[in-house]
């Protein structure tokens, strides 16, 4: 019986946290983040990589894990799980790419594709398809910046980003707009 | 790229799009969209277009959180310094804190300092007055008021080009340049605006001018500029620099 209902709210606490990240909820992100970089970071040491890899592969990995609870392509059933699966993610990607420097870097995608269903072609295109924009949202000015991540990120509404920037909730509205549509420009004319 | 769906740019089917994703749409609504979905094709493109912004954005949001997160685990790991070395850091900081204190003491030329003691940014228009027309212009206010002038100076400097006799323009991007302590430029802009004996501006183009001039050590320019003033402040900017003499 206890294991049962303990069981139970071991279940309960991934759905939450899943949910939470699904919102960008920033305390869960940085806790998931702070409390499994030191096991992905002595992986790549031990396996002849650099501080330096480490903070990158790991952080690769963290998005990738993101991307795919967001599209449920993980059902996470406890928070260990979703400790495991981005170690797991990350440990891939530096397997990867430790095999990359000998064959052709094609075998790089591996890792993502391995919990995703789209062809490797498709997959490939959509990925660089999302770095040009975000390439290109770094190139917008500080202000569209803030106002794209709060109405997208932070999912807040118009009221609540006219409230933090001290603005017309109109004015925010189209402020956004017109955001949009710089940034829709700048990805256009960016090559792939 | 389908130069049809470019129909679909504008303002209203953007909040569209944006109220299906983020499910604000009522059951007809959403019936309607996945019908037109299903039917129009350069509908799908705009709205795959719509969905790959948005996920660009989300997932630059969270690399730019990611590295803040990762900061503050080097911060805490750099915080095990050993304690001599902290008391070396401290020691060497401590003269430089001295020295520059010396420095800032005695080095401020009395210009700089009746110039520092009596430049304010002008508070600027109130942004909720702008229309479609001057949007840009209003963007930039939004920006100065936050005190990121050099932002604002790279929106206005293209309306300038296009419309130089604006005296708004000149004014505002004289006060951002002399705020962003590029002098000359102020000098400029201000000039420019002073010309204008009809602008609402003139009194305090004239103002900010002769502190321009008081900061490049030209207090008897600045003093021309003043007499032509009838403000109380700048009378009183006047009196000043006449007691410096």
């Amino acid at each position: 019986m206890q294991t049962k209902s303990t069981g139970r709210i071991i279940e309960l606490n991934a759905t939450k946290k899943v949910a939470l990240i699904k919102q960008n909820d920033g305390a869960t992100l940085k806790q998931l983040y702070k409390t499994n970089f030191a096991q992905v970071k002595m992986y790549v040491i031990k396996n002849n990589g650099s501080e330096q890899e480490a903070k990158d592969i790991y952080q690769e990995a963290f998005i990738a894990m993101w991307r795919n609870i967001k599209e449920d392509k993980f059902e996470a059933e406890s928070e260990t799980a979703v400790n495991g699966y981005l170690f797991q993610i990350a440990k891939n990607k530096w397997l990867d790419h430790l095999r990359s420097a000998k064959y052709k870097k094609t075998t790089s995608l591996s890792a993502e594709m391995e919990s995703r269903e789209m062809d490797p072609e498709n997959e490939e295109m959509h990925l660089k398809n999302i770095q040009n924009v975000m390439r290109s949202v770094a190139q917008l000015g500080e202000q569209c910046q803030r106002l794209l991540k709060l109405f997208y990120f932070e999912k807040k509404s118009y009221r609540a980003i006219a409230e933090i920037l001290e603005l017309d909730e109109a004015y925010a509205r189209t402020a956004k707009y017109r955001c949009i549509e710089k940034l829709r420009k700048i990805a256009q004319i960016n090559p792939q | 790229m389908n130069t049809n769906s470019e129909s679909y740019n504008n303002e209203e089917t953007h909040q569209w799009i944006d109220g299906y994703f983020q499910k604000n749409l009522t059951p007809e609504e959403v019936e309607r969209f996945e019908e037109k979905l299903q039917q129009d094709p350069d509908f799908r493109e705009a709205v795959n277009n719509h969905k790959l912004l948005i996920e660009g954005i989300e997932e630059h949001s969270l690399k730019t959180l990611l590295d803040d997160f990762h900061e503050e685990l080097d911060e805490t790991h750099s915080a095990k310094k050993p304690l001599y070395a902290r008391f070396a850091i401290a020691a060497s900081l401590m003269v430089l804190i001295g020295v520059s204190a010396f420095f800032v003491i005695f080095d401020q030329s009395p210009n700089e300092k009746l110039f520092a003691d009596n430049f304010k940014p002008d508070p600027g228009l109130p942004t909720t007055m702008s229309t479609t027309s001057n949007y840009v212009f209003f963007e930039g206010m939004v920006s100065y008021k936050r005190e990121n002038y050099k932002e604002a100076i790279a929106q206005w400097e293209p309306l300038f080009a296009e419309d130089p006799a604006n005296d708004t323009l000149t004014y505002f991007l004289g006060v951002a340049h002399l705020a962003n302590k590029e002098i000359l430029k102020a000098e400029n802009y201000l000039t420019i605006t002073e010309m204008q004996h009809q602008s609402i501006f003139y009194e305090e183009a004239l103002y900010y001018l002769a502190l321009a001039q008081i900061k490049s050590d030209k207090p008897k320019e600045a003093e021309k500029t003043l007499e032509k003033a009838t403000l109380p402040k700048s009378r009183e900017l006047l009196r000043e620099l006449k007691t410096m003499e």
